[in-house]
């Protein structure tokens, strides 16, 4: 059974609409990214699925519930948390302080879940009482993907969590999404445009105008002509 | 000059525990709130109307007021609160509802500001009023530093609030969930947060500085239903200059209009009696905190403490 199923999804902002017919599912525990040029609707899909953006049709189901009408604070309980692209943290408040906030929603103490995400990200461990504020890019991001994690999710959403990010955070970054799904048993929807994550993942999506032009398995999505194409301009090694 | 800087940081921090309520509010629910002026007002005269219901229990020694009051305080803040909730319901949350602006929820504010001045006279009237008759004379602390007891009580009132505010805030689970609104509202959501919970309690802990703060100011002042009012001006300089949103800013921007507008004044009026002229200078407090806070937004336009991109239509 799919953890996450998206149906014929149709969202956008105001009269525009951004996503036309979007259908995806994941399964639990899978990697699944969804690549696509700028402006192609990756983070609307996202956010569509976390309840920031309200979709104007189609279904979508969260381990085969329905989260339409839902409220973000709602999905969250439900064991979705969302990475956002941007804003990631809350700046003026402490790691520890963010960290918390992540666990909004557990009840008592919330200690063995600290300690959980700094086993995957040791470089917070240290650092609790420093503003996120002052943090560097690599470092908001783990903190970010640390603070979505307090929860447990079933299905962790990451928006573009490379963008950014020099070479060898990239590497250390993947191996930590990898670690994630291993430790937490998660699924992982993540929006990117970096090759190397598309090459972490289980499965593609080729989200291109709105529309999935295309879904396979990684090597055989890698080897796509479309996809190469359409978005690596025909050069793509599929080696991993 | 001892004397204007007591007077001056018992003003500040009035104006601090006002500043503190009002740059919360105006940060979480994203507007300029025009009847915070007249929750203090309603706070004040809460008070007067409790301490009528109750019996008398005799005053503290040296204070001008004692158990009595109190409780009084107590119940005008909770009463206040009840009312800004109430007002919630019926006014600003169905806007919120309907997605309008800052500045229409702003503009409702006026509205209900002017709905709650006008309750204000109808029940008390337009005259002056006063928690104690009694005249209170200032006792010498040593140092050259003489204040009334009721100033004492007043500032040990204000720490305590400031402190507790501070503790609510740092370190329990909600005013942690406020200050996360505050930093970013899409994240708190998807975080787990509530927004019309995390907005119940901005009345809350709002209404009851209020309700407590204008008693204070009320002790320190003679009562009028315009008190409020015409405190506000001093209030939102406070709130521009420490920056929307900063705790700190609100303390220190409150403390510094407060002690410079008792001393440039208080200078003034000096000055003014010696030259022979006979002006009231007092009734251009406002006016020193307006210059303050044309001189911090010319060189810091987000204020003293706050965030570099504040935008009211959050």
């Amino acid at each position: 059974m799919n953890i996450l199923e998206v149906q014929s999804l149709v969202a956008g902002y105001g009269a525009q609409d951004v996503l036309f017919d979007v259908s995806i599912s994941i399964k639990p525990g899978e990697i699944v990214s969804v690549i696509g040029p700028n402006g192609a609707g990756k983070s609307t899909l996202l956010k569509v699925i976390a309840g920031i953006i309200k979709p104007r049709c189609g279904e979508i189901l969260f381990r085969g519930e329905s989260l339409l009408n839902t409220h973000p604070w709602d999905i969250t309980s439900r064991g979705v948390s969302w990475v956002p692209q941007d804003d990631k943290v809350f700046p003026t408040m402490t790691i520890k302080e963010n960290l918390e906030m992540g666990a909004f929603l557990v009840c008592g103490d919330i200690s063995r879940q600290i300690e959980e995400v700094c086993v995957i990200f040791p470089q917070l461990k240290d650092r609790m009482k420093q503003l996120a504020g002052s943090l560097s890019g690599g470092q908001r991001q783990m903190l970010a993907i640390a603070r979505a994690l307090m929860t447990r999710p079933d299905l962790l959403l990451l928006d573009e969590p490379t963008a950014g990010l020099a070479p060898n955070l990239v590497y250390m970054m993947l191996n930590q999404i990898r670690e994630i799904t291993a430790r937490m048993n998660s699924a992982v929807l993540v929006v990117t445009q970096s090759l190397d994550a598309v090459k972490l993942s289980d499965k593609g999506y080729l989200l291109s105008a709105g529309l999935i032009k295309f879904e396979e398995k990684t090597d055989s999505f890698l080897a796509n002509p479309d996809v190469r194409e359409l978005y690596f301009g025909g050069q793509v090694s599929t080696e991993t | 000059m001892t004397d204007l800087l007591i007077s001056g940081i018992i003003y500040g921090s009035i104006i601090t525990i006002g500043a503190i309520g009002l740059t919360l509010m105006t940060d979480i629910l994203g507007f300029f709130n025009f009847a915070y002026g007249d929750f203090f007002t309603l706070g004040a005269f809460g008070t007067l109307a409790f301490l009528a219901i109750f019996p008398d229990l005799g005053t503290f020694t040296g204070l001008s007021f004692g158990w009595t009051m109190i409780f009084a305080v107590i119940l005008s803040a909770l009463a206040t609160v009840a009312v800004m909730l109430l007002f919630d319901f019926l006014f600003f949350r169905r806007l919120r509802n309907m997605g309008v602006t800052s500045l229409f929820m702003s503009l409702a504010s006026l509205g209900v500001s002017f709905i709650l001045r006008a309750i204000i006279y109808i029940v008390w009237g337009p005259k002056v009023q006063y928690y104690s008759r009694e005249i209170q004379l200032s006792r010498d602390l040593g140092l050259g530093i003489s204040m009334k007891v009721d100033e004492l009580f007043i500032l040990i009132c204000v720490l305590f609030l400031v402190a507790m505010v501070f503790y609510f805030l740092k370190y329990t689970k909600i005013g942690k969930s406020l200050r996360a609104v505050s930093d970013n509202k899409m994240l708190a959501q998807a975080s787990g947060m509530r927004p019309s919970r995390v907005i119940m309690w901005t009345w809350i802990i709002c209404g009851l500085l209020a309700g407590v703060g204008g008693t204070l100011y009320g002790i320190q002042v003679q009562l009028n239903p315009s008190m409020g009012w015409n405190f506000m001006i001093t209030l939102f300089v406070a709130v521009i200059m420490g920056g929307i949103g900063s705790f700190w800013g609100a303390m220190i921007a409150g403390m510094t209009i407060g002690i410079a507008g008792e001393m440039v004044t208080g200078l003034l009026q000096n000055l003014a009696t010696a030259m022979q002229l006979q002006a009231n200078i007092s009734v251009y407090k406002p006016a020193i905190a307006f210059i303050f806070v044309i001189v911090i937004l010319l060189l810091k336009p987000q204020g003293l403490f706050g965030k570099p991109k504040f935008n009211l239509k959050q």
